[in-house]
């Protein structure tokens, strides 16, 4: 018989290592809570990868994490992921602090188990499923597109992400498909030639867009890369612009970059 | 037939015929033998796809492949020349490790995005900082022995690794920055055009002139210190060339290419077992078999796991290397000859 794993009914000194966690966690704790939180990870105040930067800023979030770091922030919970270096989460099990390792969200299934395993460990398990539940209502009323499109992420190094990967998820949620899929065999990311990109049929080209950078940069940037230029989708002006923060999401921001992605194509598409 | 006219026919039927065959070989289906088809038929889609791979994508990276190759061939030959050590290779001197941190600075504080031509500049930039330094060294006199200054390339090396290393960590959380720099540290052809080689020509052009300029006078310091200075030879002066002349060559590639590294150590080797120690023969066939070795192995970069690519200079780096260890094991059956 599976033993069901208990946990304090009440922890207030979390430590969240990763912005997976941190997102996650302060989208739960937040509006009755949040002074559980003793720390969040580094990338937290980052506006190019985190989604709740602009609401963290009286949130402790060290620059990184060293052991001594967490050892002497004496957290009564620490949350890691299975990302994290090595040698931290070795230290994290082999020491008494109290501390849970996520695995990272390629797909939703694992969005939602992750929720809710963080609901039940701080204990906000209504909390957990309420968003759940809502996080999956958005997703069912992503209309079908008359088409699907063909989406590729751009990535100045040729670099893209797989099947397995949060962008082929975000693309299939917004009916959509990533084409680099049947060209990554393990489902991981893959480095593509620029004659084989050439050889691609691409609809769009999906932009993650930093808080810095303006969309006439990024089309500059991509209309001069060597790899990119020669494509009919860039010759076309085919992009479409998501914030970085939630395209490269592993948490519920996924499904704003699933709503995002969908209203970028429909406004794109001819009616 | 003698035996040096084989050699050299071999060397430069391999160097003529390594563009062709890097020309129709690539991580896509299209060919010399589309190109011959193409002249004889209409032109449709897939025709000008093919005509952008065989052309503005292949083309240009060969002859990109082609000059950093001989460049960085020539670059090592004129080291091991002035060093007067067979272990002597721009990236053991510190010029590559110069060129790679002026490059990872850039992509630390952003301003490598500013213009396409502030990456290039910046680590040609570097070359030249780490060389001069070698060379400042070269002239005090506490560092006038060629061991002295072959220990402090290593120093500088060791120095400038630890500073990209560092710059690398600072960059860990940044996923753009951070696998930019990595896959520029690991050497590539990947993205080159025809601006690329615009920008590679002059420098290596000027490189390969003043290197054959000097070349005699490295065959006369190849008999000793002493006598290069007793035969008229201004030492100090040769060095001071050969460093600038390092650098411009070493310079140019990096600057276009990343860190490629074994080039440098392992082509001036094999071509020295082939046509012996005579500085402008080496020099002419090193050129010819460095330029061969970059584009060959940027063939089997693009082909082997096509449609994915590896980064040329982690094959070369490995083709380099076991090839080394076997020249190494087998040196007493060369040493005759």
């Amino acid at each position: 018989m599976a033993i069901e794993p208990s946990y304090a009914s009440s922890y207030n000194r979390i430590a969240s290592l990763t912005l997976l966690t941190d997102e996650v966690l302060w989208e739960l704790t937040n509006k009755k809570s949040s002074q559980k939180i003793l720390s969040l990870s580094s990338l937290v105040r980052n506006r190019s990868y985190s989604c709740i930067a602009d609401k963290v800023a009286n949130v402790k979030s060290p620059p990184s994490y060293s052991v001594e770091q967490i050892v002497s922030m004496k957290p009564d919970l620490v949350l890691a992921a299975n990302f994290n270096r090595p040698s931290l989460l070795k230290f994290l099990k082999q020491s008494s602090i109290p501390f849970e390792l996520f695995k990272s969200s390629g797909s939703f299934s694992d969005l939602w188990r992750n929720i809710s395993r963080l609901g039940e460990i701080i204990d906000e398990k209504k909390q957990a499923i309420k968003m759940i539940a809502g996080l999956k209502r958005r997703i069912s009323v992503i209309k079908n597109p008359k088409q699907p499109q063909k989406l590729v992420s751009y990535s100045s190094e040729l670099f893209f992400p797989g099947k397995n990967s949060s962008f082929s998820q975000i693309a299939k949620a917004a009916k959509h498909r990533n084409v680099i899929d049947e060209y990554s065999k393990d489902g991981s990311w893959v480095r593509l030639s620029s004659e084989s990109l050439l050889t691609i049929p691409i609809d769009f080209i999906v932009v993650g867009i930093r808080p810095n950078a303006t969309k006439k940069q990024m089309i500059a940037e991509i209309s001069g890369h060597e790899s990119w230029k020669n494509l009919p989708a860039v010759r076309d002006k085919k992009f479409l612009f998501i914030s970085n923060a939630y395209l490269l999401s592993l948490s519920h921001c996924m499904v704003d970059a699933v709503e995002l992605l969908s209203r970028e194509v429909y406004e794109q598409l001819p009616r | 037939m003698n035996s040096y006219l084989v050699k050299a026919f071999c060397s430069v039927l391999l160097f003529f015929l390594s563009f062709p065959l890097a020309l129709h070989f690539g991580s896509t289906d299209f060919g010399l033998n589309d190109l011959v088809n193409w002249f004889y038929s209409e032109p449709t889609m897939d025709e000008t796809v093919m005509q952008t791979v065989l052309f503005n994508i292949r083309l240009p990276r060969i002859l990109v492949g082609s000059l950093v190759g001989g460049s960085l061939a020539a670059a090592g030959v004129l080291s091991q020349g002035l060093f007067q050590n067979p272990l002597a290779s721009p990236s053991v001197i510190g010029t590559t490790a110069g060129g790679s941190v002026a490059a990872a600075l850039m992509f630390f504080t952003g301003v490598g995005g500013f213009h396409w031509l502030s990456l290039p500049l910046a680590a040609f930039t570097g070359c030249v900082v780490s060389t001069s330094i070698i060379l400042l060294l070269a002239s005090t006199k506490k560092m006038h022995s060629v061991e002295t200054l072959l220990l402090a390339g290593f120093a500088l090396n060791a120095l400038f690794g630890a500073v990209t290393s560092f710059v690398l960590t600072l960059l860990l959380s940044d996923f753009q920055k951070f696998p930019a720099l990595m896959f520029w540290m690991m050497g590539g052809l990947d993205a080159k055009g025809w601006w690329h080689l615009n920008i590679l020509w002059p420098s290596v052009l000027l490189g390969v002139v003043l290197a054959w300029r000097i070349s005699p006078k490295l065959d006369v310091l190849a008999l000793g210190t002493d006598v290069a200075s007793t035969l008229n030879v201004k030492v100090n002066s040769l060095r001071v060339i050969s460093i600038i002349t390092i650098a411009i060559l070493v310079g140019a590639a990096v600057s276009v290419a990343g860190a490629i590294s074994f080039v440098g150590l392992v082509v001036p080797h094999i071509t020295r077992i082939q046509f012996g120690p005579h500085h402008r023969r080496l020099l002419f066939y090193s050129f010819l078999n460095g330029s061969t070795l970059v584009i060959l192995s940027d063939v089997l970069a693009r082909t082997l796991w096509s449609p994915q690519e590896v980064q040329v200079g982690i094959l070369i780096s490995i083709l380099g290397s076991v090839f080394f260890f076997w020249l190494l094991f087998n040196r007493h059956k060369f040493s005759g000859s």
